[in-house]
């Protein structure tokens, strides 16, 4: 089997660029203003009210969840997981069509020709692992 | 990405990586869980019209049916078919298998035990009293422990990845993560350590997040995976899908208090689930235009590739449920659709529409590639995608617009009785497009039974000229 990634053009276009920080503009700056709003009156009624231990539990739950996606959001960026940002998607796809052509190499040779104690070498990098 | 090895000499083996085996289970336990899910949604929509078949036998009174329903799509379909799924794409991306077979095929059978015990608990009357989370209370630590292993399994591989990581384990991740702390604190936390309305605002975040932050994240994940590969071209924009991941992951575990707007939960609090809600529906967005800027010059693909039709397909739902869940959790709109079953059609368009039309474009992609072989009818595909969405459009439509009469005559004070005897009709005509889907999931799960055989044979045939080069497939 033979594929060729379409073309396309290596760099982002301007286009995508425009639409990923209008997007991202239009998204978080909203939401933080208006989060940022709830937070200060949540704070303003639990101190204020007993009532106020009502909104505890739930507000408890998102800030964690919400912390620990900032810490991996941190860590992504300190991993370089935001560097070369489009090549994942082509590196993925290019490794999809060489991991079907080489099972299909594979599954096309005579069972005389697999050699079974031939290991692959994800197999031997575990095994040295 | 890591890509460790550059050729395909260095790349491990397909086999090496993915348990067939495994996938071939998930994928027909899902279908087989599905079946039993729609007859549960058969026997409620009956008794809607006043015809109950099962009349007088307590463990198949309707309402555990109803439970059995939507636990049996939710947990037997939906989450056992993700897992079949996802033991072909982890190992894929990342070329490295799971951190081990045998805790795969014990987490297997540990599933089957979760979901025929709930079904079974829910029969006898023992479901816990929380929406979605019917899971009996003694099946709760089981599947706790049953999704953190699911989240080893599945991390280990991921663990591997260096560099930039694509966006489809950035959503797996998340998945893994969130599934576990989901179902711990919708099973648990209102069950033994907090009541009243702070229960309630813990059990609206459950059924939420169940569904963003589970099966939300499962099926993007998947579709960053699947699409490009169908289309033979990449995503648009790998940083388009960032943003909608992290929006995602920012503003969704907020949403589900909109669930109890009008009531005593803090009003700041429900003006928040609104606001997320609404920032929720523009990651969506954004996260459709990355898709239909993908298949822009490819669109043929939608009338000859079947998968990709299903793809599509569930997008346009996914749009159309977002863009309802905009709107129907402001204020005004929440005082006319509540309690109506505009939110049943709502919830239908999302599980069926969306995410279970994702999976069965799933599985028309892996089973011919798992039994080697073609689907065994064209025309077949066509009818079943044809019945189900057709089906699946008009149950939303009716049930959606029957919704908003509801609410008016319900606002009009008519009496309770007039507005049932007005909802028979629309109930009936929901009938007939279960029918259709149900007819739909009877086509498939035939057409599967042809395929099987049809690649059983070949095999017979290719053993019989040649047999050296038979792989075990089937």
């Amino acid at each position: 089997m033979s594929v060729t990634l379409k073309p396309q053009s290596k760099k982002l276009g301007g286009s995508s660029v425009w639409t990923t920080v209008i997007f991202a503009l239009l998204i978080l700056i909203p939401c933080f203003v208006a989060f940022s709003n709830k937070l200060r009156e949540f704070i303003l009624l639990y101190s204020g009210q007993v009532d106020g231990v009502f909104a505890i539990s739930p507000i408890v739950n998102y800030l964690l969840a919400s912390l620990g996606f900032f810490f991996l959001f941190w860590w992504g960026i300190c991993n370089g997981m935001f560097a070369r940002m489009e090549e994942p998607k082509r590196d993925f796809l290019v490794q999809e069509w060489q991991l079907d052509q080489a099972q299909a190499d594979y599954e096309s040779k005579p069972d005389g020709d697999k050699n079974h104690d031939d290991i692959s070498v994800y197999e031997q990098s575990a095994r040295m692992n | 990405m890591q890509t460790q090895p550059t050729t395909t000499a260095d790349l491990p083996r397909h086999s090496d990586l993915v348990e067939e085996r495994l996938v071939r289970w998930y994928l027909i336990a899902a279908c087989v869980y599905l079946t039993i899910a729609m007859l549960g949604g058969f026997l409620m929509g009956f008794q809607m019209i006043r015809y109950n078949p099962l009349a007088g036998i307590e463990i198949f009174s309707p309402g555990r049916w109803r439970m059995i329903h939507t636990n049996g799509v939710a947990y037997g379909f939906i989450a056992t078919a993700f897992l079949g799924v996802l033991h072909w794409v982890v190992p894929r991306i990342t070329l490295h298998p799971v951190l081990d077979h045998r805790l795969s095929y014990f987490i297997f059978f540990a599933w089957q035990v979760v979901i025929l015990g709930t079904v079974v608990g829910i029969m006898l009357g023992e479901a816990q009293g929380l929406e979605w989370g019917e899971t009996p209370v003694w099946i709760d630590p089981l599947a706790q422990v049953g999704l953190g292993l699911v989240a080893i399994n599945f991390m280990a591989p991921i663990r591997h990845v260096k560099g930039p990581m694509y966006v489809t384990l950035w959503y797996f991740t998340a998945a893994f993560i969130w599934t576990f702390l989901t179902y711990a604190m919708g099973n648990f936390i209102p069950q033994y350590f907090v009541t009243g309305t702070s229960a309630g605002a813990i059990g609206g975040m459950f059924i939420h997040d169940l569904v963003g932050l589970f099966v939300t994240p499962l099926g993007w994940g998947a579709m960053y995976y699947f699409v490009p590969i169908l289309l033979k071209k990449p995503i648009w924009s790998h940083g388009l899908s960032l943003v909608g991941f992290w929006g995602l992951a920012f503003f969704y575990p907020l949403t589900g208090i909109h669930h109890f707007l009008y009531t005593p939960i803090p009003m700041f609090l429900q003006y928040g689930a609104v606001l997320s809600t609404i920032a929720v529906e523009m990651v969506v967005t954004t996260v459709i235009v990355n898709f239909f800027a993908t298949i822009r010059g490819s669109t043929g693909a939608l009338r000859e590739n079947i998968p990709i039709r299903w793809f599509y397909t569930g997008m346009v739902f996914y749009f159309l449920t977002c863009l309802q869940c905009a709107f129907q959790t402001t204020l005004t709109f929440q005082a006319l659709i509540h309690f109506s079953d505009w939110v049943v059609g709502h919830a239908h368009m999302v599980m069926y529409g969306v995410f279970s039309q994702w999976l069965i474009g799933m599985m028309l992609y892996l089973f011919p590639r798992l039994w080697r072989t073609d689907w065994y009818s064209r025309r077949l595909l066509e009818w079943q995608y044809w019945l189900s969405a057709v089906g699946i459009a008009i149950m939303s439509a009716d049930l959606i617009i029957l919704g908003v009469f509801q609410g008016y005559m319900w606002a009009s004070l008519a009496p309770w009785s007039d507005v049932i005897q007005f909802s028979i009709p629309w109930w009936a005509l929901r009938i007939v497009s279960g029918v259709m889907i149900f007819a739909s999931h009877m086509i498939f799960m035939t057409h599967m039974l042809l395929t099987w055989m049809k690649a059983v044979a070949e095999r017979k045939q290719e053993a019989a000229s040649n047999p050296s080069t038979v792989a075990q497939t089937v």
